[in-house]
């Protein structure tokens, strides 16, 4: 066996009183293997891998590189003993381009200066290396969530680091480009890298990883070797139960149609056609899901939905009225609610508190009031029972949002769009970055939601979800809709990849049916 | 002021020396506020910076009897105060307006103070004037000779070379790089490895530089001397040329230009005796512009974030 390249010796690390994110954590990780770390939202991942790139400082313990205790007192430290890090939520400067953040910190230089082409031909040989297409010259703020992840990954293979350390890298990224970066990390091991990766999808654990670390409230459960432990016991030893069953999608009676787009068209940002004739209809008590690969104009659309892009042609209806012009405020006091695809951009105020966040979408509600005033104990008590019901790991309703772990975050925004829900909720990747147990909670929240006779728009990168939750779907594929889909179990995973690719259309007279 | 003054005005080569005489102060104090804010700190204390580098370079020039090292004194003056301001920023984390407010009423209190003890006046201190350029050939091209290359003081080029200086700082080097990461996503920058604040103070010490000039040719270009009120909030003007400028070194260097010339056109205007608005009022106008200024261009940024009713159709 070979030597562990790292090794975390009594870590502990606590976010003050009674916080406590690692309790006497011991990890250790080979040279060449890839390693998954697991554990449910809140357990101390993030945190962990944190501390050993130097980002937190642990109250105790100690980190062996090489067998060599190292003091990571910064990242500049970590890195130079050859530490690179993914960052579950993005380190990345909106307002710069892709080159300019790939090559922060290790500019290339000519006559002392910043050498602007050799950073977008490092990006350029990196992107072609490992099947990552980015635009170099394109600025941050302009990226899909999927491509600002590889524009994370890349930053840090251009950093040539030998323990590399991916926290949720895949969560945003689709299957096929799942499929793909997986190849290159398979290469990467072979090529002597170490890789650490956090995830909370059990089949890529299985798929690519050698061992895998569980912890669970701070503590680590164990280490095993991926071969000898079965996906449930994996779950098991996670969240401490077997997880829930999915929920079962019972029928009922449609009721009228509450959002509608009628030939609906619009422009990309560089202006280029990103919508073209778009039409379809979601009835109350459906679920509809957007099948396509990211970055077919799934994002327009949301944008349009929700009142954030206002430049198209053709109609959108909500409820029967007519969406054209009308503020974000104002659209969803007609009742839509949306949970955004980016947490931390659109989903929370970082600084707000717990409860502030849980009760944002429900604050014009009378019924919270004492007189004129909000009262502040039923906002409380509000903020509680969605913490409770969604599983929201947290150590006071006072905190800010910002330092809850990630899946916990975007429990508190799950829950409160669901909860606020008056006549559609539109989902674009409601469960990223979420365990595995509290998926199904979601999920089952969802699927009641529908019951009860919303409508709901879905849009995720994971076909298995919308294949769980929806039984109509619609492809996109290059802006437009390619297929029409009313039966979704009557397709194989194949057959929807044949649309989601444009290789297969529906004919005009089958689609729109 | 009858129409035809009005339009002689506009005709004469002094009236364009004298932009170009009071949009130096505003094209250094605006570059210091660009730098600061691209950094990420909204810097107001450019003004007393301003203030400190002015009363420097007068005393300066007149205990060394050169003017030269007079600038190089309120260019010093101008760092230190941006030392300051990083000190209390950076280092001890205060609040970016609080310290500002503090550096301004700091350098105010303490001019008057400085000026009193040497002099026993409270309010002049003179200093030795820089000498003016006359380049030759090119100041006997009729009127733009007589504008740009006539008794031009070398601070006034030093300004416009500033400009492009400080858009090369931001395109083409790796602090400008940095510097503008640091501004615009700390925890990101600091997540490479870059100490950021070392960036924010290297940011804040050239500012204080830029301030430092602008001051230093208040009293040794501008005037031949200093006196307590002489910067005259010169230093905010230079922000809200930075806010409209959104930015850009030159677009914000402009946005200068055209408050000196306002500022320059209520001096001329003073000289007409037909002219019957009083002086004071008049002397409101480079503010009230500045106000005004940035009034349309806060309206012109929100109908931009918040767009009208769409009407852009798309050919299919
Ligand atoms: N800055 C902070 N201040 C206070 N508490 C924090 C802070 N950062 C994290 N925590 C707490 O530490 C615990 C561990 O968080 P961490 O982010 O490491 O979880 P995680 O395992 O990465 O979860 P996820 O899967 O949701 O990303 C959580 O309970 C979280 O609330
Ligand atoms: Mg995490």
């Amino acid at each position: 066996m070979s030597l562990p390249i790292l090794r975390m010796q009594g870590i502990c690390k606590s976010y003050g009183p009674g916080i406590i994110a690692a309790d006497d954590v011991s990890f250790s990780v080979d040279a060449g293997e890839i390693h998954a770390l697991a554990g449910e939202n809140g357990a101390g991942k993030t945190t962990l891998m944190k501390i050993l790139f130097g980002m937190e400082k642990a109250q105790r313990g100690e980190i062996f590189i090489n067998e060599k205790p190292v003091v990571m007192a910064d990242p500049n430290i970590a890195m130079a003993h050859g530490i690179g890090m993914v960052h579950q939520h993005f380190m990345l400067v909106d307002d710069l381009t892709v080159a300019e953040n790939v090559s922060l910190g290790i500019e290339p230089k000519r006559h002392g200066l910043f050498d602007r082409e050799a950073a977008r031909e490092l990006v350029r040989t990196l992107a072609e290396r490992f099947d990552m297409p980015v635009d170099p010259d394109a600025f941050i703020r302009d990226l899909s969530v999927a491509n600002k992840q590889k524009v994370e990954i890349l930053k840090v293979l251009a950093r040539r680091a030998d323990i590399i350390i991916l926290d949720e890298p895949t969560a945003v990224l689709t299957p096929q480009e799942t499929k793909r970066f997986f190849e290159q990390l398979t290469a990467l091991r072979k090529a002597g890298r170490t890789i650490i990766v956090i995830t909370h999808k059990l089949p890529e654990i299985k798929a690519i990883c050698d061992r895998i670390t569980i912890m669970r409230k701070g503590r680590t459960v164990g280490t095993y070797d991926v071969a000898s432990i079965s996906e449930q016991e994996i779950s098991r030893l996670m969240i401490g139960s077997d997880p829930l069953p999915e929920p079962i999608l019972e029928s009922i009676d449609p009721g009228p149609v509450l959002l509608s787009m009628h030939d609906v068209s619009c422009l990309s940002p560089s202006g280029k056609s990103a919508l073209r004739g778009i039409t379809f209809e979601v009835r109350g008590g459906e679920l509809l899901g957007v099948v396509g690969v990211e970055g077919n104009g799934q994002r327009e659309l949301v944008d349009i939905l929700t009142g954030r892009k206002t430049a198209y042609a053709g109609s959108v209806q909500l409820a029967g009225d007519s969406l054209q012009g009308l503020s974000i405020a104002r659209i969803r006091r007609h009742g839509l609610s949306f949970i955004p695809e980016d947490r931390m951009k659109d989903g929370v105020d970082l600084d707000g508190s717990l409860v502030d966040n849980a009760t944002a979408a429900i604050r014009d509600d009378r019924q919270f009031n004492i007189g004129p005033f909000q009262s502040d104990r039923k906002l409380d008590a509000y903020a509680k029972r969605l913490a409770e019901r969604y599983e929201v790991r947290h150590e006071s309703l006072r905190e800010p949002i910002r330092h809850l772990s990630g899946g916990n975050m975007q429990k508190v925004v799950c829950g409160r769009e669901i909860s606020a829900c008056k006549t559609v909720l539109i989902a674009d990747q409601p469960t990223r970055g979420v365990d595995v147990g509290s998926v199904r909670t979601i999920h089952d929240h969802i699927e009641l939601l529908r019951q009860h006779g919303k409508a709901i728009l879905l849009i995720s990168s994971d076909l298995s979800e919308i294949r769980t939750l929806c039984r109509r779907a619609i492809v996109l594929h290059q802006g437009e809709i390619v297929a029409h889909i009313d039966d979704l179990a009557a397709y194989t995973e194949e057959e929807l990849g044949l649309y989601m690719l444009g290789l297969k259309r529906q004919r005009t007279t089958e689609a729109g049916s | 002021m009858t129409m035809r003054e009005f339009l002689q005005l506009f005709a004469t080569p002094e009236f364009y020396a004298m932009i170009l005489q009071l949009a130096t102060p505003l094209v250094f104090a605006a570059l210091a506020a660009l730098v600061s804010n691209k950094a990420g700190v909204l810097n107001i204390g450019i003004e007393g910076a301003m203030v400190s580098a002015a009363l420097a370079a007068a005393l300066f020039s007149t205990l060394t009897g050169s003017a030269m090292l007079g600038v190089l004194a309120g260019v010093f003056a101008g760092i230190l105060m941006g030392l300051f301001f990083a000190f209390c920023t950076v280092r001890l984390r205060t609040n970016h307006i609080l310290v500002g407010i503090a550096t301004n009423i700091l350098a105010a209190g303490l001019s008057v103070f400085v000026v009193y003890a040497i002099t026993g006046n409270k309010s002049d201190y003179p200093g030795i004037a820089m000498t003016p350029w006359n380049v030759p050939l090119l100041k006997d091209i009729p009127l733009i000779g007589e504008v740009f290359f006539t008794e031009v003081n070398p601070l006034v080029y030093l300004a416009i070379v500033a400009v492009f200086a400080v858009r090369f700082l931001f395109r083409r080097t790796v602090l400008g790089v940095r510097i503008l990461a640091v501004g615009k996503n700390e925890a990101a920058a600091a997540s490479v490895g870059i100490s950021t604040d070392r960036v924010k103070t290297i940011a804040l010490l050239i500012a204080g530089g830029l301030a430092g000039f602008g001051g230093a040719y208040l009293s040794l270009g501008y005037m031949s001397s200093f006196n307590t009120g002489m910067v005259a909030g010169r230093g905010f003007i230079g922000i809200a040329a930075e806010a409209i400028g959104a930015g850009n070194p030159v677009a914000t260097a402009l946005f200068a230009v055209l408050f000196g010339a306002v500022n320059a056109f209520s001096l001329a205007a003073q000289t007409f005796p037909s002219f019957t608005i009083p002086y004071e009022l008049l002397n409101t106008l480079p503010y009230l512009t500045t106000t005004a200024g940035l009034v349309i261009y806060s309206v012109i940024r929100y109908r931009k974030l918040h767009p009208r009713l769409a009407k852009k159709e798309i050919k299919q």
